[in-house]
């Protein structure tokens, strides 16, 4: 379980987050979307423990983050593969960090880039790989340590709309299997309702949690099938609301 | 700013680690405190002036002979793909050798005048101008120049209002590392056939004076810096972009 | 500006050397012409020495000995300075100002000094050589270990690095192909070095085959000195460019 409580983090001049409290339930998977500048990814880097917080407490099952550790593993819109390794060997990464076995390691991380429709890419280093394919290693990096929580910064941001599509629909199919608590962070409000239970939208100056809203449409979510309803229309449109209000004005 | 402070600190340690080093060290070294009080009399009794003037007019003319002969070869060589095979094998060739080599070879053809440091001056700094240039213009982006026949620009005002504006920063970082090269020239030459800075060299050393001795290499570090940062200055205010070139 | 096909600018390059190669030849046979060698003159020169009697040849390997150390002392130490200047601020601050205004000076200026320090020894040439290439070592290693992108060290820290992976394997492949940058640049420097070492220290049998065919009017052999360096250069550069074929 994840929770911030009243946090507060300021680099030099800028306040990146003013405030801000909210909790993930275990097994629960959360949204933040937000409009730029209001401090969605220094969020998530908090609960990664990359940073601490200038005031207030991020907590994880109770005790203050101390660091980062792959208990709380991340993937990244840039994806961050090491360029040297080959796909098993970036997904293989924690596991060699946790000083699991050889035989054991590659074992489970042939497992994952199996899961992820990489067979026959084991040997292959990024650079050869297409973006969708670079974050399906990220993807089974992540999800090779078995991680309490997994944190997602924009994972599929860089990505084109299709594989895009691809990719959620993934993600939701790895998630139904294990269901991981998750939290999420995305710009694109059609992309966190499809998702998440819960959607958070944090707003700017000042930048805290603006708005709660509870995504009442049903496991498994089939796109189709929920981006039509009128429902998802009107969440959308609330959380579009938000967002505008929100929008910095424009000098004159 | 933290980052100042550090430099300040960082530098007194430097210089409070000099001055031990150069106490301790006995005849063959200089504290840095002697150093500066050499550099204060050199400048003070005017003993640098006439070889600080001299040198730099043996740098001057063979820098800017560098500049007046490579820029346009090597813009030449940029524009015109002919230029650039024909010329190329030997700008490499002079690029990777050692011009300090040529020098037995040089007095023999330019004397012991001033005809020898300019010479000096001038194939120490020609083939690099040459070769920023040529790189410089070759990398001129394609785009830009379809845009501007798109829009009507062909021949003279391609040129004009196209090429010549897209390469000149590279232009100005040929002259700042040519300018840079053409110091470096300088003091070999004049190390070589002692003048200058290098005659003032020559005898701190045979007297072993190293606290004067360093005083000189302090006001050539000076003066290349100086030289370097001048142009520098130049290209960040009149270069739209400022270029990395591999040095 | 159309690009000329690989053949014919290989033709136009041939050509122009031929060319050229045949004028000088032509020229320095003309009676009266004593400042310019022909090029089949230097070409013998340069067969008897490095081949037959091998003056040059024991002459470049004897000076190559110090410029070999030098080196080696220069990647000993630029590497790691270039590494802890790109790793800590406080050591960025001070030496970055330093090292460029060092990188833009013209070091054959220590030569006068290097003899009063080391005097007429082996260790003055060796030194000169250090100098001469260790700044474009320590700043090309800077750049490579300052340039690791901090999403790749996010990365490494959240899936558990710790410091050894993170600058055992991190930094250091990252910054690889930079760092040999620097190693091949610091190779064309460092026969520089040697070459100034020998004509500003005091001359050995290099600094001596230069010196006294210039001299002796011995234009041949002059030429074949400095032909012989630059090939020497080209060879110090590519051999370190093979290890950086090999290892990026």
């Amino acid at each position: 379980m994840l929770s911030a409580r009243d946090v507060r983090k300021v680099y030099d001049d800028v306040v990146a987050l003013d405030g801000v409290s909210l909790t993930v339930d275990d097994r629960e998977f959360v949204a933040v979307v937000g409009p730029s500048g209001c401090g969605k990814t220094t969020l998530l880097r908090l609960f990664a423990g990359l940073e601490s917080p200038t005031a207030g407490e991020v907590l994880v099952d109770g005790d203050p983050v101390a660091g980062p550790g792959p208990e709380r593993a991340m993937v990244f819109q840039s994806f961050n593969l090491f360029p040297w390794r080959s796909v098993l060997g970036n997904v293989a990464f924690g596991l060699e960090m946790a000083r699991v076995p050889e035989d054991e390691r590659e074992e489970r991380a042939r497992e994952w880039v199996h899961t992820v429709g990489l067979d026959g890419f084991e040997d292959a280093r990024p650079a050869e790989l297409s973006g969708g394919m670079r974050q399906r290693v990220g993807l089974a990096r992540a999800l090779a340590v078995d991680p309490d929580v997994l944190l997602m910064d924009e994972p599929f941001g860089a990505l084109d709309a299709q594989t895009r599509a691809v990719l959620q629909r993934e993600l939701l199919d790895l998630w139904a299997d294990e269901r991981k608590t998750i939290l999420f962070v995305t710009h694109d409000i059609e992309e966190a309702l499809l998702l998440a239970d819960r959607v958070l939208v944090l707003g700017r100056d000042p930048n805290r949690v603006e708005r709660t809203v509870e995504v009442p449409f049903e496991r498994p979510r089939v796109e189709r099938d929920v981006d039509t309803t009128e429902e998802f229309a009107r969440l959308r449109r609330e959380i579009w609301d938000v967002l505008r209000a929100n929008q910095p004005t424009p000098t004159a | 700013m933290s980052r100042r402070r550090n430099l300040l600190v960082g530098l007194a340690l430097v210089a409070a680690c000099w001055e031990a080093a150069g106490r301790l060290a006995g005849p063959s070294f200089a504290p840095i405190s002697a150093v500066l009080l050499a550099t204060l009399d050199l400048y003070l009794s005017g003993r640098i002036l006439e070889p600080l003037a001299s040198s730099l007019v043996r740098f001057a003319l063979g820098y800017l002979l560098a500049v007046a002969v490579g820029v346009p070869v090597g813009a030449l060589m940029g524009f015109s793909p002919t230029a650039d095979a024909a010329l190329d094998t030997y700008v490499h060739v002079f690029f990777v050798t050692s011009v300090a080599s040529l020098l037995p070879f040089l007095i023999l053809v330019a004397g012991t005048g001033l005809g020898f440091y300019v010479a000096v001056v001038f194939l120490f700094a020609v083939f690099h101008v040459v070769l920023t240039v040529r790189t410089g213009v070759q990398q001129v982006d394609d785009a830009l120049v379809d845009t501007g026949r798109v829009f009507g620009a062909e021949g003279v005002a391609l040129y004009r209002h196209v090429l010549v504006p897209a390469a000149l920063p590279v232009v100005v970082a040929a002259l700042r590392i040519g300018a840079n090269r053409a110091v470096k020239g300088m003091v070999v030459a004049e190390l070589w056939i002692y003048a200058g800075f290098g005659s003032l060299l020559h005898s701190y050393q045979r007297y072993s004076q190293i606290d004067y001795a360093l005083a000189v290499v302090l006001t050539i570090a000076l003066l290349a810096v100086g030289v370097t940062q001048a142009l520098a200055w130049v290209e960040r205010r009149y270069a739209w972009t400022t270029v990395e070139v591999p040095t | 500006m159309t690009a000329l096909s690989p053949r014919r600018r290989w033709a136009l390059r041939t050509l122009s050397v031929l060319v050229i190669l045949a004028a000088w030849e032509l020229y320095a046979r003309l009676p009266g012409v004593f400042l310019l060698a022909p090029p089949t003159a230097v070409l013998g020169v340069l067969v008897t020495d490095l081949a037959v009697e091998r003056t040059l040849l024991w002459a470049l390997l004897s000076a190559l000995r110090n410029a070999v150390a030098g080196y080696a002392l220069a990647v000993g130490v630029g590497v790691p300075l270039g590494a802890l200047v790109a790793l800590w601020q406080p050591a960025r601050d001070v030496l970055d100002p330093i090292l460029d205004a060092l990188h833009a000076t013209p070091l054959v200026a220590l030569a006068p000094v290097i003899l009063i320090w080391f005097g007429l020894t082996s260790a003055a040439k060796v030194f000169l050589v250090f100098v001469f290439a260790v700044f474009v070592v320590t700043i090309n290693t800077r750049a490579g270990v300052a340039n690791v992108p901090s999403g790749l060290t996010d990365a490494a820290r959240v899936f558990g690095a710790g410091a050894p992976t993170l600058y055992g394997e991190v930094y250091l492949r990252y910054a690889l192909p930079q760092v040999l940058t620097g190693l091949r640049l610091g190779a064309g420097r460092a026969v520089r070095g040697m070459v100034a070492a020998e004509l500003f220290l005091f001359a050995d049998d290099l600094g001596a085959y230069l010196i006294d065919s210039g001299a002796t009017f011995d234009i041949a052999r002059l030429f074949a000195g400095v032909a012989s360096l630059s090939v020497l250069g080209v060879l110090a550069v590519g051999a370190i460019a093979l290890v950086e074929a090999r290892l990026t």
